[in-house]
């Protein structure tokens, strides 16, 4: 993505933007969510996607390949595991919300942050939260019924590119894995940060999968690479 | 031979990896069925389906863990899969009871408020006293703060709090609103207090209930800042006898890890029990790791269960407290 010209309204997707050096997706839903700010354009009102709270936001602002190869689609299915309190998940929602086709599978494994997806699942359609560990993706596997299209991670805890590169088991032969690997989560901390990141990547490789881009979102996300596999 | 299984079927695969035998969940299955298939799914064990093939075929090899129904090939009716997504909802909502009905974030919560009730209470009584002793300069800067917030709140003006306080300064004229502001203030401090009181009280009660061992030893109080610092009595239970030692001194055990200055003897949390912070400097190491000790033994009963500790445990605890005070008095 180019940063220079981050002044003005420079359209990736047809839901999505940059614009002020952060990301904007045209909002699927009315209803206030998070705070952040709108605007309306040309009758959609948009809203800014922070990449200092989201890595996928971060990881927009700061992909050097084409952003448009592993954007989730209109229509598309997810599996989102580690949904958190939902705020990157209603920016996924905007992007691949369409009527009747698009579904979000979110895990949590907090019984907090799932009080909080329910909510959000309550006002977009298409949002459907599960309490399950993402470490159990034979379970995962029972709650959807076809392949998804892109499998999103981020968990921060260890072992998280095999979680991933397993959960990747999902995906149909042309989809994408998004994995937010937190380099402090595997053991031996920072100064082992990138060996381990060596050592993610080889994970994911010896599944069979292949990485399209290591994004470096060090400026937003302390210690996070944004990984984009490939089935 | 191999069976592999998911929410709603099974199937027998040969040694060339083809479907010789499905059984699929029967169309009509109504949620209490599928929520059956889904508890021993999350239990890893085999669901009716799977048995069933099984007991057909028991010279197969039956897969650990559930697959997705398309890899198996099985293909739901629509009202099935609504039917299945309303029993994942149900499971989410008891889930959600279950985490409702968890002591130890329960524990968390009073512990907290009766922190923040009792830090809001002393700051306030704080600036009541300052508050009073610019207007009251007769006012002993060291007085009871808790006598002076008595008095501000049962008096309707200044003169009065003067009286009460037994003061023979003159009170400057103030205006009728700056006194409210006072008086509603010594309100809330009072308020703070009692809303402390209840949050101890009731804290007491959870936690002897959570933790019945472990109180015994060393109060509940301090068992709660053990269970909170620890996240949970299950990760307590599962801590070693050396990580209950130092739990709140983390900052300083990793500060001597990396400066290879000496290691901190006890954290702050343990430390706070008087037969540490009572015993001569000498002892408190060796006082700290045998009460670290006996207390990731009480943790490890209340969790898994055993007889649980009563006074004896407690005093015979007390008497090796006293035997390594007196032996450092003696070594001095």
């Amino acid at each position: 993505m180019g940063r220079g010209n981050s002044r003005s309204w420079n359209q990736i997707t047809e839901r999505c933007a940059v614009f002020r050096r952060r990301p904007w997706t045209r909002s699927a839903s009315e209803h206030p969510s998070f705070g952040e700010s709108r605007q309306r354009r040309k009758g959609d009102t948009w809203r800014a996607w922070d990449p200092r709270r989201s890595k996928i936001s971060a990881g927009i602002v700061a992909s050097k390949v084409g952003v448009g190869d592993w954007l989730p689609l209109p229509g598309e299915s997810i599996l989102y595991l580690g949904a958190g309190h939902g705020q990157t998940l209603s920016h996924i929602h905007d992007l691949t919300f369409l009527e009747d086709k698009s579904r979000i599978i979110a895990c949590e494994i907090s019984s907090r942050c799932l009080r909080s997806l329910r909510s959000a699942a309550e006002t977009r359609v298409g949002i459907y939260p599960v309490l399950i560990d993402a470490r159990r993706i034979d379970l995962i596997g029972q709650t959807i019924d076809t392949p998804v299209d892109v499998v999103i991670q981020d968990v921060s805890q260890a072992d998280q590119a095999r979680m991933f590169a397993r959960a990747c088991n999902l995906l149909t032969p042309s989809g994408r894995g998004l994995l937010s690997l937190k380099l402090a989560s595997e053991r031996g901390g920072m100064p082992m940060a990138e060996k381990s990141l060596n050592e993610a990547k080889s994970m994911i490789q010896g599944y069979g999968l292949t990485i399209d881009e290591v994004i470096n979102i060090e400026r937003w996300q302390r210690g996070h690479r944004l990984i984009i596999v490939r089935r | 031979m191999r069976i592999a299984w998911s929410w709603c079927g099974a199937v027998l695969f040969d040694d060339e990896n083809m479907a010789v035998s499905r059984l699929p969940l029967d169309e009509d299955s109504d949620c209490v069925v599928i929520s059956d298939r889904f508890h021993s799914i999350n239990e890893q064990k085999i669901t009716q389906e799977g048995a069933d093939l099984f007991s057909i075929h028991p010279d197969a090899v039956v897969d650990r863990n559930a697959s997705p129904g398309w890899i198996l090939g099985f293909a739901p009716s629509p009202e099935l899969k609504a039917r299945r997504d309303e029993v994942l909802q149900q499971r989410i909502v008891s889930d959600l009871r279950k985490s409702a009905q968890a002591l130890d974030r329960r524990i968390e919560h009073l512990l907290c408020s009766l922190d923040e009730a009792r830090e809001s209470q002393q700051i306030a009584h704080a600036r009541l006293l300052e508050w009073v002793g610019q207007l009251l300069p007769e006012l002993d800067p060291d007085a009871d703060r808790t006598h002076v917030s008595e008095a501000v709140l049962q008096s309707k003006n200044l003169a009065e709090v003067a009286t009460r306080l037994k003061l023979n300064s003159e009170p400057p004229d103030i205006q009728p609103s700056e006194w409210n502001a006072m008086n509603s203030f010594a309100s809330n401090a009072e308020t703070s207090n009692s809303s402390a009181s209840f949050a101890e009280e009731a804290l007491r009660l959870v936690t002897a209930e959570r933790a019945p061992s472990m109180c015994v030893l060393i109060g509940p109080i301090i068992t709660a800042r053990m269970i909170v610092a620890a996240r949970s009595l299950d990760r307590l239970a599962r801590m070693s006898s050396g990580g209950i030692q130092l739990l709140g001194a983390e900052r300083s055990f990793f500060k001597a890890l990396e400066t290879g200055g000496p290691p901190p003897k006890h954290g702050s949390i343990i430390w706070s029990h008087v037969w540490v912070h009572g015993s001569p400097l000498k002892a408190r190491g060796r006082v700290a790791r045998m009460l670290a000790g006996r207390l990731s033994i009480a943790a490890r009963v209340d969790v898994f269960g055993g007889d649980t500790w009563d006074e004896t445990h407690a005093n015979d605890v007390g008497n090796a407290v006293l035997e390594i005070q007196k032996r450092a008095k003696g070594g001095q």
